[in-house]
């Protein structure tokens, strides 16, 4: 009799969907350090209380098929928010809209639930006076990933050996001001009337980084004939025009969560606010090169910036280690609080280190420490990392060893 | 004050310290605009914590700030909140709320937590 | 012993007639405002909404077009050859249409682009409707820009920057009052709607609840069958977009460059709209 109870707990508990529990806490005084140095008020979703919210937002991750609890609690007081699930077509009551459904008043909690639907690259952001919470920063992607959790876009879609996300917005750094983030809200209203003042961006973002903070990461670090998965995401208030080297032999695979019935062979990729493209890229050949993303106003096309994306595709054989570094591990891996990052350093030198997400959102940059030789040991605080993977680079301006690690 | 000026909360370490605060009402016939100090902050660096004044919500808890104006008449406050991550221990966090108008008048707020 | 034929389906083509005037008024705004304003209307009383002209595949239209103004207009139908022609002050002017594939046309005045067509005379013809048939005419207006032309003056298009945004002529609540573009069914149903770009800036248009399927574009032939959450829409670009609700409730629909959400600078009275489905 016990056995069988065994047995029929297993089938149960196998045949269940998983759940994926999501945490995250609005706030309005944020700060993010833009591209000249200054520091920038913010709205945004953070994962705790002690760190600013980033730009943007935390990833959202599942698989297809799993359900989904967001528990979103409102720490930021005279602000109302929402989590709107963008794309992913959940119903009424869990779509973020605050006159159809309910909105989030300060030390509040608001729970959304879905199930994943199909596999895709999807958003959410706030629907409360949407016009400037979402450019003050309330935004960030959502991946679901397909049943199996694989490197694949979507169940028996194409496998992919890197992945790399472009989430392309913009600031107006006007609109961070105290006069126009402290806007009044009325509590008896269906919805905010909100003057919303002349749009007039002064950084254009790629996840989060502008200018010099692109340049100094390079985005995709790849090996040739490997295939390589962008994600495109525009959350901004101007059109871009993605334009990959035509090395990298680029292929429009899907859009909005769902795969176009016919792939676009294509290296210019058009991405309208609110959109998604997810597209592939392979080249049997060394690259180094960039990706160069237009902004460009709406109300007239009139181009406004461009920014860009490093690319370096090496020959496997060719991915030369640092000549100066050896034995580099990390641990522990998966890791919680923090990661010890050791390695053997032959001849002093001078070294970059940074992390980021799988998202390509640059979590940490450290410049130019110097290492002596000898046995080294770098302490990376992990505690306030969100959960997932994350790849740590060393570079000494020629030659990049990276490795990744998973925080729990 | 209204009430203690120093608040004692104990909590379990799977619970959620989600809001505690030490309010004040403006029993002049002027707006204040207090500006507040962090004297001291212990709580151990595993829990995850922050705090709010009248009309703004930090992240963290910061060096120093200042209140929304408290309008005659109106209760204004200073407001933690801790959650312990699973981790026992205590802390306590010290603020001076201080009017510019007249320094004398400062007073200290105390937040003690201990988490079991 | 049965035996069973197979059936040929024949389609009778037929002819549709419309008279429809350009008219010359004052278009009330979202937020009370007056500004100068031209449409194709079915009377000689101006209104802002634009005729929509609905035909089946083959049908023939034969459109009369009276100038109603007291300046000279041009009449075209976009994506066509040979319909071009200019009609005078009070004069009336004919016009033979037909398509042979499920599409959408814009009919607008092709003078002084984009000129006037931007002041509002720029309307829909939808080939291949059926019952659940919805009708989305989006524009744009500076209104300075509106008297401006409007007067005979001169603007740049170039500094151009929009402060309303409708759709059928109206903004955000006044849309879910026009029974032609809100759009409420079942679930199940095969609901079709057909939308363009008659103003100067581009949107981006964005269904919550719901993917839509592309049946026809006028500018991405090989976008046709795309499954989408959000279009992006061209200056004089047209889609005829399927929705097959899946779940009932209320969703919003709207412009993704959220600027085009506000109307006289004030949020949320844009290109903002709602469907329902029960």
């Amino acid at each position: 009799m016990r056995g069988l109870i065994a047995i029929l707990f297993f089938v149960v508990f196998v045949g269940a969907e998983a759940q994926t529990n999501v945490f995250l806490i609005g706030r309005t005084l944020g700060e993010k350090i833009i591209a000249n140095g200054d520091t920038l008020r913010v709205y945004g979703f953070a994962p705790n209380l002690s760190t600013h919210p980033p730009i943007p937002a935390p990833l959202i991750e599942a698989n297809q098929g799993d359900s989904v609890h967001i528990d979103f609690w409102n720490v930021s007081q005279l602000h109302h928010h929402t989590i709107h699930l963008h794309g992913l077509d959940v119903d009424q009551a869990n779509d973020g809209v605050p006159m159809l459904s309910f909105d989030v008043d300060h030390m509040e909690h608001g729970w959304y639930h879905f199930k994943a639907p199909h596999a895709g690259t999807y958003l959410y952001h706030c629907h409360v006076g949407s016009t400037l919470h979402l450019q003050a920063g309330m935004y960030g992607p959502v991946i679901i990933r397909p049943s199996d959790g694989s490197n694949t876009t979507w169940d028996g879609g194409y496998a992919f050996d890197t992945e790399t996300m472009l989430f392309m917005s913009e600031f107006d750094t006007f609109w961070h001001t105290d006069s126009i983030l402290d806007h009044e809200h009325d509590n008896s209203a269906v919805h905010d009337s909100l003057p919303v003042p002349k749009y007039n961006p002064d950084y254009f973002l790629i996840n989060g980084l502008s200018d010099h903070q692109l340049e100094d990461t390079i985005e995709l670090n790849s090996k040739t004939d490997y295939v390589n998965y962008f994600r495109l995401v525009n959350i901004g208030y101007c059109s871009n025009k993605v334009v990959f080297p035509a090395s990298l032999n680029a292929q429009v695979i899907d859009s909005d969560g769902r795969p176009l019935p016919v792939v676009d062979l294509t290296d210019t990729v058009e991405v309208y606010p609110g959109e998604r493209y997810g597209v592939l890229v392979e080249s049997s050949v060394p690259v180094l090169d960039s990706i160069e993303v237009h902004y460009f106003g709406m109300m007239t096309g009139a181009a406004e910036n461009v920014q860009y994306v490093k690319v370096d595709i090496r020959v496997p054989d060719q991915v030369v280690e640092l000549p100066n570094i050896s034995g580099l591990t990390l641990a522990p891996n998966p890791t919680d609080l923090e990661l010890k990052v050791a390695f053997d350093v032959q001849n002093e030198v001078e070294l970059a280190i940074r992390v980021v997400g799988v998202d390509g959102r640059l979590v940490l940059s450290e410049y130019s420490r110097t290492f002596p030789s000898g046995h080294q040991m770098v302490i990376i605080d992990t505690s306030l990392l969100p959960g997932g993977q994350y790849v740590i680079s060393f570079t000494d301006g020629n030659t990049v060893t990276s490795k990744s690690f998973i925080k729990r | 004050m209204i009430g203690e000026s120093v608040k004692t909360v104990v909590l379990d370490k799977k619970s959620k310290l989600e809001l505690v605060e030490i309010k004040f009402l403006n029993t002049t016939s002027e707006n204040l605009e207090l500006k507040w100090t962090r004297l001291e902050n212990t709580f151990p660096k595993e829990w995850d914590y922050s705090m709010c004044a009248f009309g703004r919500c930090q992240v963290g808890i910061p060096k120093g700030g200042a209140l929304r104006p408290v309008y005659p008449g109106k209760t204004g406050f200073l407001a933690i909140h801790v959650l312990p991550m699973g981790s026992k221990g205590a802390g306590t966090v010290r603020f001076k709320l201080i009017d510019p108008a007249d320094e004398r008048s400062a007073q200290i707020l105390e937040f003690r937590v201990r988490v079991e | 012993m049965v035996c069973v034929l197979g059936i040929q389906t024949i389609f009778f083509a037929n002819s549709i007639t419309k008279t429809i005037y350009i008219n010359a008024g004052q278009s009330t705004c979202v937020d009370g405002k007056q500004m100068a304003y031209k449409a194709f209307n079915p009377t000689a009383v101006f209104e802002e909404r634009n005729v929509q002209v609905s035909m089946e595949v083959t049908d023939t239209l034969l459109l009369q077009v009276i100038n109603n103004d007291s300046v000279e207009h041009g009449f075209d139908v976009k994506w066509t050859v040979g319909l071009r022609d200019t009609v005078q002050a009070g004069d009336t002017l004919n016009v033979v249409f037909s398509s042979t594939d499920l599409g959408i046309f814009i009919y607008y005045d092709h003078l002084s682009y984009p000129n006037n067509a931007y002041m509002g005379l720029a309307g829909i013809i939808a080939v291949g409707t059926n019952s659940n048939t919805y009708f989305w005419n989006i524009k744009d207006h500076e209104l300075a820009w509106n008297d401006s032309i409007g007067a005979g003056g001169v603007v740049d298009w170039l500094n151009y920057y929009p402060d309303y945004f409708t759709i059928n002529g109206l903004s955000n609540p006044n849309i879910n009052s026009d029974t032609t573009a809100r759009v409420e069914g079942f679930v199940g149903d095969t609901i079709l709607i057909y939308m363009a770009n008659t103003g100067q800036a581009e949107h981006s248009i964005h269904f919550h609840g719901y993917h839509c399927e592309i049946l026809s574009s006028s500018m991405n032939a090989g976008h046709v069958g795309r499954i989408k959450d959000t279009f992006p829409i061209k200056r004089m670009e047209g889609y005829v977009l399927q929705l097959v609700p899946h779940q009932i409730g209320e969703y919003p629909v709207h412009d993704h460059n959220l600027l085009s959400i506000t109307g006289g600078g004030l949020y949320p009275f844009g290109m903002f709209l709602t469907i329902l489905i029960q």
